[in-house]
């Protein structure tokens, strides 16, 4: 047989570029991405709720799409390219998208906001200018309970320059 | 940078059981896999199996389908178009061959749960989780679609209704879905009462002669239902159009009395499937 079968509680060794940084690490199978990126790397704007992909406070950018890392393998980064929301910032300076957000006030808690900000981030980059119908139907993945969203899509127009 | 002990962050308390990690390369290797002992799952997209392992799940092994690309293929062959189990949403809704010859199909597609489960999600997880409120059911019955599997015994096939209905094999993998499109299917969706239904349409040239269609209505906590349309007399498919109000209001005449709300959902049903025949029938 030629498939690798790795034992319950030994580990993987993986590599992949978190924040623009080469990263090893070495992680049971069952290890949540979540736990990965917030308990071992420190990231806590990873924001647990539901730990079960329906909230998406979790959200990072997996080689640039949306991903819930409660629900996917610490295993399955090996290779990729992840951005949290520690990793926006460019020089210190807060993303198109992250003012956007602070101009328009869009969060009252916080909690959603990093998963919030990575999602519309993902919007834009797939398309640089959506119209709000399209803006709405992309971020309804993520759950804020605090805003009632109107907020959140007046800042993702105004981060996409509309 | 907050680091655990530096600061007020307490370890995230979601670990899941272990578990043997089996990560093949083809479809033969599953055949392998499978004569081991001890009990498995099936790892694609991914976005169920953290549901699945809180609600009970505790596999001896996890199967990583993601290395098979044989897996992830659409293709037409013969008279069936087949698409791969594990085909991501995203991919297959905008797919060419799947447009071409399923109109309707990439559209309703692309409605399968949302940003982020379009991205990571597979058709054949969503058909595998067997969950009521999930599409790819209510579609692979729309379409008449036919199950492949690979188990220990060897490949075989079966329907929807079969996999509702325990009659496949447990632990077999769902290798592709073959939709018939000798018929020339067009398939429509409608979302707008859910979650009290939804409702999928389909017409198609019948193999005897005339056309044939189908409607599935599917709910958040009860197995879709199937109403096969009678069509008889009917021309053509834009006649369909001009009798949609009787065939809509014959085919709910059957309509489940155990479901709950059972007369709401019909003559909403109704007033919907009507809708969905006459865009199916001035389509065509």
């Amino acid at each position: 047989m030629s498939t690798e079968i790795i034992k319950a509680g030994s580990t993987l060794d993986i590599s992949f570029t978190l924040n623009g940084t080469e990263v090893s690490a070495a992680v049971t199978a069952e290890t949540p991405l979540s736990t990965l990126l917030r308990d071992r790397q420190g990231l806590t704007g990873v924001k647990i709720a539901c730990a079960s992909g329906v909230c998406g406070s979790c959200t990072a950018l997996i080689n640039s799409k949306p991903v819930t890392t409660c629900t996917a393998f610490a295993y399955q980064a090996d290779g990729r390219d992840i951005t949290t929301i520690e990793g926006l910032s460019q020089n210190g300076a807060p993303s198109p998208v992250q003012q956007a957000f602070m101009k328009h006030s869009a969060f009252q808690c916080g909690y959603c906001t990093p998963g919030m900000i990575l999602l519309a981030t993902a919007l834009l980059a797939e398309i640089p200018e959506p119209t709000r119908e399209e803006a709405i139907a992309w971020m309804s993945a993520n759950i804020c309970r605090c805003t009632g969203y109107t907020l959140i899509i007046d800042a993702v127009m105004e981060a996409s320059g509309q | 940078m907050l680091n655990l002990g530096q600061a007020f962050v307490s370890a995230s308390q979601f670990g899941l059981t272990p578990f043997d990690l089996a990560r093949p390369t083809s479809i033969e290797d599953i055949h392998d896999l499978l004569s081991l002992p001890g009990t498995h799952c099936y790892l694609a997209g991914g976005t169920d199996m953290f549901i699945q392992f809180r609600e009970g799940l505790r596999p001896d092994f996890v199967i990583d389908l993601n290395g098979i690309s044989e897996l992830a293929d659409i293709s037409l062959k013969g008279n069936a178009l087949t698409i791969g189990a594990g085909m991501r949403h995203s991919e297959g809704a905008c797919h060419g061959l799947v447009d071409q010859h399923i109109p309707g199909f990439t559209s309703a597609w692309s409605l399968f749960g949302n940003t982020r489960v379009q991205g990571m999600g597979t058709l054949g997880g969503n058909i595998m989780a067997r969950r009521e409120r999930y599409e790819g059911p209510i579609l692979a019955s729309a379409l008449e679609a036919e199950l492949a599997f690979l188990g220990p015994d060897g490949e075989f096939t079966a329907s929807m209704e079969d996999v509702w209905s325990n009659r496949h094999s447990e632990g077999a993998l769902l290798t592709h879905v073959s939709v018939p499109v000798a018929g020339r299917p067009r398939l429509v969706y409608d979302r707008t009462l859910r979650p009290i239904f939804t409702l999928a349409a389909v017409l198609q040239d019948a193999p005897t002669g005339g056309i044939g269609g189908r409607a599935v209505m599917g709910f958040e906590w009860d197995r879709p239902v199937t109403f096969d349309l009678d069509l008889g007399g009917i021309p053509d498919r834009r006649g369909v159009s001009a009798s949609a109000p009787e065939i809509a209001a014959a085919a709910f005449e059957r309509f489940p009395e155990a479901l709950m709300d059972a007369e709401y959902k019909k003559d909403a049903g109704a007033a919907v499937l009507t809708r969905l025949l006459t865009q199916l029938g001035e389509l065509s």
